[in-house]
């Protein structure tokens, strides 16, 4: 009885307050359909490498690029410092009003660029920085101007630094610097005749506005301007002599990323390097190494081709005003004049490269009519196409499944999961699932039973129909909790099997419908 | 509402307490009351199959064990009840006066209540698909249909008129809606294929939901009217009273549903099992559930009717017997037999045997006691229930009226 008031008493205290002492629960035993999914070989493959024959037909078409070339290989414009003195020849003092213009210099400066000869330069950054330091009692006016250049506005570059008042015992310096973006250069000097230079002046006046100042051979203005992290966006002329080498360089091989063992027999396929030269000059390109590494397996195959450390000559690119047309080479790889077969069913997950390249190998042979626009240069890419047609034998494919549960939103304790699947695909999948541990390693493997059959496929192993079966994955409540609260992520590996020859082919068309049932033991919770 | 409901507890005993000290210093004979307020208090929860400590666990937490579940599912018929009451009303009436001179023998009242009431009423199949799955129902139908829920709450001021002989009376209310959830499954025919790849759902049913961020106290969810009246009938000796006959208009952020459809489920469809999210899981499964719209809806009041038989004072045993019912509540007809017995002349107690309502057989005791100034009443509506875990509910009611 006194547990009956106790609870008549907490009901009314419920019912007033609507306080909980715990959750309510219980546990329910469920048999439901929870999801279903067609997968076709859309899903299966990224858009982004799928492309589909006239005969429906599915092909793989892979690129990768090479490293790009770093182009500051090609041209390269260093620091360069322009220091000019000046002192007064008078050996008696005079006087100099305001506004008095005491120095006029105009010189001429080359950039050192090796053996290129730049007629013409735009800058997409740099600077140029001063340094002027001043013995005149009284404040100045310096004028830096360089002539033959063009700023955004068109105008040419001129800036005006004012200097305040020094002595000689304790000169006065002003240190600043002025951006160079956008300014092009025409670097053909005073005569129009040169290269790589250009011509500046420097004016210095008395401010107008100031007193009169007394000079003597004995006071100076010494002044420093250096053209610094000049990056160019243009260059025209000559672009001269040089050579690049880059690599050995691991690059990512993500079209087989997912497959992790097996073998599969390859029918055909289309596999090219294409190198585009954008730069308004000769150039060379030499593969020196391109190996096939598959990091899983551990093995190695190096494609063996007669361009394999050999040099391919590019053809200079054509500036058509709004666009380049590149210089194209491409060298073809098949099974006839290479092991390309070989490199490919490496199912490699990493291709290493070795590059080399020189410019303008034969020297100055366009009469310096040489262009290099810095934001194309050369460019390489690996083509793959590769026609969905294979023999494929225990291909293990992974692919890492986040569940997304937790205590929280995950009732179920323990579970058998059965995945009911009409095949339209001419390949078997066995599957499997293991649970990872939170460093993402393998932890443990569930329980599955059964595979997905082969679709019925007819003499050329074209699908006539597809075929039902079903998988079923136990899921116990150890496993549950160490899903619910470990990691809920699972590794689902499948491992797929073709019929022997001929090659089967893929289509578009083909698909898997795939329904997951679950048998669950779940606990119903609120509060 | 807790302290509410605390302040009025507090005023039923402060009452009681003031009316026993009173009683005492004045003369029966020379006293006449200008004032009357009265305190009352009802709740209780009870049904048809489920035992105590199945509601304990049910509304206070705790495990359902597959025990527990089995022993209700042996209690379990094709229709069964369950409900949760809790009413509370407090009125001031004027003894002395009346506003309407065309009525002299009538004396006015106000008061304020509340009422809460959580119901269902579902089938067997319902229970055992709620507390067991519906792998049991492999290769079969689970009727769950002629099955609802209802819950509502609501509080309600009254003006009314009372006679002077307590012989009848009418009162006006506004009604004040807090909530109301009710789902209405006329038809609810579930079918679980072999092995569970399909689901079917022939579906007849009524969803109507309030405003579910205005659940509180004198929320405004809805708005309504109702008015309440007691007579004598039947040769004066049966006691008719009518208690919150009238309709609630729920407009603001209603859903609303009212579908007939049959649906076949073979898995929340995903574009992609490898690249799939919970959100897109959520957004499909949504799809499968009834539309809802934000059409408003009317409910009617749960009106209860109450015929109780008329007591006589001067006798000092005498049966009495009587029925209750609350319509939309899925209540059954409540009847009670029993005897009231005189003690002294201020103390009464009664006894009866009851059945219906949200439980079945139960027993009630009540004692009450009463001078000129005080009036006062506790009673245990499911004396059997209190006693044995077994018991399908509980009750309690008490009363208070201070004379003054």
């Amino acid at each position: 009885m006194i547990r009956n008031l106790l609870t008549f008493t907490i009901a009314l205290l419920f019912l007033f307050s609507c306080k909980r002492k715990e959750d309510t629960r219980w546990d329910v035993e469920l048999l439901t359909p929870v999801v279903k999914t067609r997968l076709t070989i859309d899903d299966l493959v990224g858009d982004s490498i799928l492309s589909i024959n006239p005969d429906n037909s599915v092909s793989l078409d892979y690129t990768f690029g090479l490293s790009p070339i770093d182009e500051e290989f090609f041209f390269e414009v260093p620091d360069t410092t322009i220091t000019n003195s000046y002192g007064f020849p008078f050996l008696t003092p005079v006087t100099l009003s305001p506004g008095f213009q005491f120095i006029s210099d105009p010189s001429e400066n080359e950039f050192n660029l090796k053996d290129a000869k730049i007629d013409y330069m735009e800058i997409q950054s740099g600077e140029i920085a001063y340094k002027i330091t001043s013995e005149i009692p009284e404040r100045t006016f310096y004028t830096y101007t360089i002539f033959k250049t063009k700023d955004k506005r068109g105008n040419v570059f001129t800036k005006t630094i004012s200097v305040p008042a020094g002595t000689r015992s304790n000169p006065t310096t002003a240190i600043g610097s002025f951006k160079l973006d956008g300014v092009s250069f025409d670097l053909t000097g005073n005569s129009g005749t040169k290269f790589n230079t250009f011509e500046s002046e420097v004016l210095v006046n008395v401010d107008p506005a100031g007193s009169s100042v007394t000079v003597s051979n004995l006071d100076s203005v010494y002044i420093e301007n250096k053209l610094i992290s000049i990056k160019p966006k243009y260059v025209r002329g000559y672009i001269g002599k040089s050579s690049f080498l880059d690599g050995p360089t691991r690059n990512n091989f993500t079209i087989f990323d997912q497959i992790k063992s097996g073998t599969v027999d390859i029918d055909s396929l289309e596999i090219f390097t294409e190198v585009r030269n954008y730069v308004g000059a000769e150039a060379q390109l030499k593969l020196n190494q391109l190996l096939s590494v598959n990091t899983q397996t551990g093995n190695s195959v190096a494609l063996s081709h007669s361009s394999i450390g050999n040099w391919v000559n590019l053809n200079r690119g054509t500036d058509l005003g709004t666009s380049i047309f590149p210089g194209k080479t491409r060298i073809d790889y098949t099974t006839r004049n290479s092991n390309i077969d070989l490199v490919i069913e490496n199912l490699s997950d990493e291709m290493v490269t070795q590059v080399e390249t020189r410019l303008n190998p034969l020297g100055n042979i366009s009469s310096g009519n040489d262009f290099l626009y810095f934001d194309q240069v050369v460019e390489a890419d690996f083509h793959i196409k590769l026609p969905l047609r294979l023999v494929a034998n225990n291909l293990k494919f992974q692919q890492k499944i986040d569940l997304q549960i937790d205590e929280e939103t995950n009732p179920v304790r323990d579970a058998l999961v059965s995945i009911y699947a009409e095949n339209g695909f001419p390949f078997d999948a066995e599957v499997q699932l293991y649970l990872l541990d939170e460093w993402g390693g393998f932890y443990d493997s569930l329980v599955v039973t059964g595979k997905i059959q082969s679709a019925n496929t007819d003499a050329q192993n074209k699908v006539t129909s597809p075929v039902n079966s079903v998988v079923k994955i136990a899921i116990p409540e150890k496993k549950m909790e160490f899903l619910n609260t470990k990691n809920s992520e699972v590794m689902l590996q499948i491992i797929f099997n073709t019929n022997s020859l001929p090659h089967t082919t893929i289509y578009r068309d083909y698909y898997i419908d795939l329904k997951l049932v679950t048998d669950m033991n779940a606990e119903i919770n609120y509060r | 509402m807790r302290a509410i409901t605390s302040i009025l507890i507090l005023t039923f005993f402060s009452l009681s307490s003031q009316g026993q000290l009173d009683s005492a210093s004045q003369s029966e004979k020379e006293w006449s009351p200008s004032y009357k307020i009265e305190a009352e208090f009802e709740a209780n929860y009870g049904s048809t199959d489920l035992n105590n400590e199945f509601i304990d666990k049910l509304l206070f937490g705790g495990q359902i064990t597959p025990e527990l579940k089995d022993k209700v599912l042996k209690r379990t018929n094709n229709r069964n009840r369950f409900g949760v009451e809790l009413n509370y009303e407090v009125k001031f009436t004027e003894l002395t006066d009346t506003l309407f001179p065309s009525l002299p023998a009538y004396r006015y009242y106000i008061s304020f209540g509340s009422y809460t009431n959580l119901s269902a009423s579902y089938t067997k199949d319902l229970y055992k698909l709620a507390f067991y799955g519906n792998k049991q129902f492999e290769n079969e139908t689970a009727q769950i249909g002629k099955s609802n829920f209802t819950s509502y709450r609501f509080e309600k001021i009254t003006f009314g008129l009372i006679n002077q002989n307590e012989s009848a009376s009418f009162g006006i209310s506004l009604i004040v809606g807090d909530q109301y959830s009710g789902f209405n499954f006329k038809q609810a025919d579930l079918f679980t294929f072999t092995d569970g790849t399909d689901l079917s759902l022939e579906y007849d049913g009524k969803i109507r939901l309030s405003d579910p961020k205005r659940r509180g106290f004198m929320a405004f969810s809805g708005a309504g009217i109702g008015i309440d009246f007691e007579t004598l009938v039947y040769k004066k000796m049966f006691r008719l009273k009518v208690t919150n006959l009238g309709v609630a208009f729920w407009k603001r952020n209603t859903s609303f549903s009212h579908t007939q459809e049959t649906k076949e489920f073979d898995g929340v469809e995903i574009s992609n099992v490898f690249s799939t999210s919970q959100e897109e899981f959520l957004e499909n499964a949504n799809t499968l559930l009834p539309e809802m719209t934000d059409q408003g809806f009317v409910t009617l009041l749960p009106t209860i009717i109450e015929l109780h038989k008329k007591t006589n004072p001067e006798l000092q045993s005498q049966p009495i017997y009587g029925i209750r019912y609350k319509f939309f509540s899925n209540y059954l007809p409540q009847l009670y037999g029993g005897i009231q017995h005189q003690l002294s002349s201020k103390f009464v107690v009664r006894g009866d045997v009851t059945w219906g309502g949200y439980s079945g057989l139960r027993l009630v005791v009540g004692a009450f006691y009463h001078t000129k100034s005080i009036q006062a009443g506790i009673q245990s509506t499911n004396l059997s229930g209190m006693f044995f875990q077994n018991g399908n509910g509980n009750g309690f009611s008490a009363f208070g009226t201070f004379l003054f």
